[in-house]
């Protein structure tokens, strides 16, 4: 009787553990239900017509939310300026936001629940790859237009190489951002023997780490240490002790904010003291004031868009003013996202329906935004070729280096 | 080289099993006393671990009033759990597994006041608090942070062994953890010794909760990390302190190495098994100290 109590209560603890393992915020951890956030003030009445309802599906208080609230906040301020301007066609915009929490069954609910009961035509969606997988083959079903920041190729493209029809990415693609930081590692930073270490269970990060990977390869280096980690590690001085027994040049680690901070801490600790090659997700968290500034430097990471351009500093002054948050790579591309579909509403005029807004999609339309101009490829629904800027940093700040793309660096 | 690594892991595994050192045995002191397996004691730790960030974060106070205030949240929490949720049950001499249930619904209650609080995100104490350092021993290096959770694991068993073995209400928790009953009929009031246990659990509960926050991350989920007491105090053997701290030790450092050798995926399933096999084989843990009836 003993040993059956402590079993069961073992069984039950196993129980616990696995759900603590998993990748996704467990849903018994938060209010199922999700609400509609507030809409933002509409200046002027709306047209008999109605307003333009964009769905917008973010995590807004689980672990991604640092990135995924920048792209509500860019699309908020946008709509603020359209709508202050009279809105499209004489109609406002309405932003109807739902919190995923992260979670791929929350996402999928929220995105099922926007398209039928609030009906909406168009979907902003997140920087978050395993919400972009789960998501696109209920698009295909559901049939209304995703535009997102979801990196991983799997989001816009299916296993038989056409695009999903209704998902749509406006960033560079994982496998272009991989192949430019690992392009510049070889090429700027001279490293032949590089070390990886990635979260296997994340798209995000393991859709980075292989591009990396094979360029590294093709280019001559070596992957001399390849290590991994789950998405409830804290601890990562096993692999990192590992690491610095390889020897590499530079070390590269695609990780999720939340994880940042901690390989940094530690591999500093461990006096790892090699280059850093990070993805678009060191900010905010690998910064000041989350990371100590002496864990930093020695940093590269390609980001979407270089910081210091003048017409990105207004913009982000305006930002920080009305969020009291910097600006990060999320923002400005969460803004191009937004802009896409303000300009697939724009030339839909009055049919504003799902169909037109894919048609308009599909058609290549460039779009002059914050990381240069945005062309969506009809045959992988990704931008063509975007170059990005190389950051490091410096003192706990974030600081450009160069244009770079896959072929060199880019003068702009 | 080999041996340098091989000298860096088992660092490594002994700063982690600090951390567990100090959740495992403010688990078990409960365990020793109730005969269960107190769960909300994840959420004392959770809860006071945001307390400590709260002062850090927003007052901006230094560590030891920041490590102050952890550990007195995790008294007063500690309380508030046995007053609210154990001792109406005790009272009604309802049976352990009621304890036992209770215990993982606070657990999951403190959570959701986290998420209410704070939002289901994750949070950083701010570095300024402990800047990264770190002391070379030649090819070795060894965390500030990791070290002082050392120190404070090992000032904080030896205060407890002192309460425990030296002190009369250490020496009255120690005869309650032998036979409630028994204590109860030579006069000693039982209330006061549950809850000077819950007080003691509650201040290392609080201890280490602000440390394992501040080497890791803070989110509302951080209290699951008592399942890893729970482990150390089956490996150890519940009865025994002595036994569970040095299981707690051990489980870091062979966590360490399994994650140096087969990966971080397969480890939590190794050691599972690893516990499930000593549920079956020798369910009094390697201390030896066995019970007849526990939830």
């Amino acid at each position: 009787m003993k040993k059956f109590s402590l079993l069961l209560i073992a069984l039950m603890v196993f129980t616990l553990a696995l759900a603590a393992c998993a990748p996704a915020t467990p849903a018994t951890q938060a209010p199922a239900a999700v609400e509609p956030t507030k809409a933002p003030e509409v200046p002027a009445a709306a047209e008999p017509k109605g307003d333009i309802l964009i769905g917008n599906l973010q995590d807004e208080s689980g672990g991604m939310k640092a990135l995924s609230s920048a792209v509500t906040y860019a699309a908020t301020l946008k709509i603020e300026e359209i709508n202050a301007a009279g809105g499209i066609n004489g109609r406002m915009l309405k932003l109807i936001t739902y919190d995923t929490r992260s979670d791929v069954n929350e996402a999928i609910n929220a995105y099922t629940r926007m398209v039928q009961q609030d009906k909406v035509s168009i979907v902003l969606g997140p920087p978050i790859a395993n919400i972009g997988i789960a998501i696109a083959p209920v698009s295909q079903e559901l049939k209304v237009p995703v535009v997102g920041l979801f990196m991983d190729d799997k989001c816009t493209i299916q296993e038989s190489g056409a695009p999903w029809d209704y998902m749509f990415l406006a960033q560079n693609a994982a496998t272009a951002q991989g192949t430019i930081i690992a392009t510049y590692a070889v090429k700027e930073l001279g490293v032949k023997k590089v070390a990886v270490l990635y979260n296997s269970q994340n798209s995000y990060s393991v859709g980075l780490a292989n591009p990396f990977i094979k360029v590294i390869e093709e280019n001559g280096g070596e992957i001399i240490a390849k290590e991994t980690y789950t998405s409830t590690d804290k601890d990562f001085r096993a692999q990192l002790t590992k690491i610095k027994a390889a020897q590499p040049d530079a070390l590269y680690f695609p990780s999720y904010p939340v994880e940042i901070p901690l390989i940094y801490t530690q591999a500093y600790e461990l006096g790892l003291n090699i280059p850093l090659l990070g993805s678009n997700s060191v900010p905010p968290t690998g910064l000041a004031p989350s990371t100590d500034p002496a864990a930093t430097t020695n940093t590269f990471y390609p980001y979407g868009i270089n910081p210091s351009e003048p017409a990105l500093v207004d913009w982000a002054a305006t930002y920080k003013a009305k969020f009291n948050t910097d600006a990060i790579a999320q923002s400005f591309s969460g803004a191009d996202a937004f802009g896409i579909i303000v300009k697939a509403i724009e030339a839909c005029g009055d049919d504003v329906s799902s169909e037109c807004l894919t048609a308009e999609l599909n058609k290549g339309t460039e779009y002059e935004g914050f990381q240069g101009t945005v062309k969506l490829s009809a045959t992988t629904h990704q931008p063509e070729a975007l170059p990005m800027a190389i950051m490091t940093i410096k003192d706990g700040k974030a600081e450009f280096v160069t244009y770079y793309s896959p072929a060199g660096p880019v003068v702009k | 080289m080999q041996v340098m690594v091989l000298l860096q892991q088992v660092i490594n595994g002994l700063s982690l099993g600090a951390v567990y050192a100090l959740i495992a045995v403010g688990y078990a002191l409960v365990f020793n006393v109730l005969k269960f397996s107190n769960f909300a004691h994840g959420g004392v730790l959770g809860i006071s671990a945001y307390a400590g960030y709260i002062v850090a974060n927003q007052l901006h106070w230094p560590l030891i009033p920041v490590i102050l205030v952890g550990i007195l949240t995790g008294a007063v929490v500690a309380v508030l759990v046995e007053l609210i949720a154990f001792r109406w049950i005790r009272l009604q001499k309802g049976q352990l597994v009621y304890f036992f249930v209770t215990s993982v619904t606070m657990l999951m209650a403190l959570e959701q006041v986290l998420i209410i609080r704070f939002g289901a995100s994750f949070e950083s104490f701010p570095y300024t608090l402990l800047k990264v350092k770190v002391i070379h021993l030649g090819e070795l290096t060894v965390s500030i942070t990791y070290l002082l959770s050392l120190v404070l694991t090992i000032i904080a068993f030896s205060v407890l062994l002192y309460i425990l073995k030296k002190t009369k209400i250490g020496i009255a928790i120690r005869a309650a953890s032998n036979d409630l009953v028994a204590t109860s009929l030579m006069g000693i009031n039982v209330d006061q010794i549950i809850v000077a246990t819950f007080i003691v659990s509650g201040l290392l509960g609080g201890l280490s909760g602000v440390l394992y926050g501040i080497s890791a991350s803070l989110s509302p989920q951080i209290g699951q990390i008592v399942i890893k007491g729970f482990i150390a105090s089956v490996l150890g053997g519940l009865g025994s302190l002595k036994g569970v701290a040095i299981a707690a030790v051990a489980l870091g450092v062979f966590e360490v190495f399994l994650v140096a050798t087969i990966g971080s995926g397969l480890t939590p399933v190794v050691i599972f098994l690893l516990m499930v096999i000593f549920l079956l084989v020798r369910p009094q843990g390697f201390a030896g100290v066995s019970f007849t009836d526990k939830a």
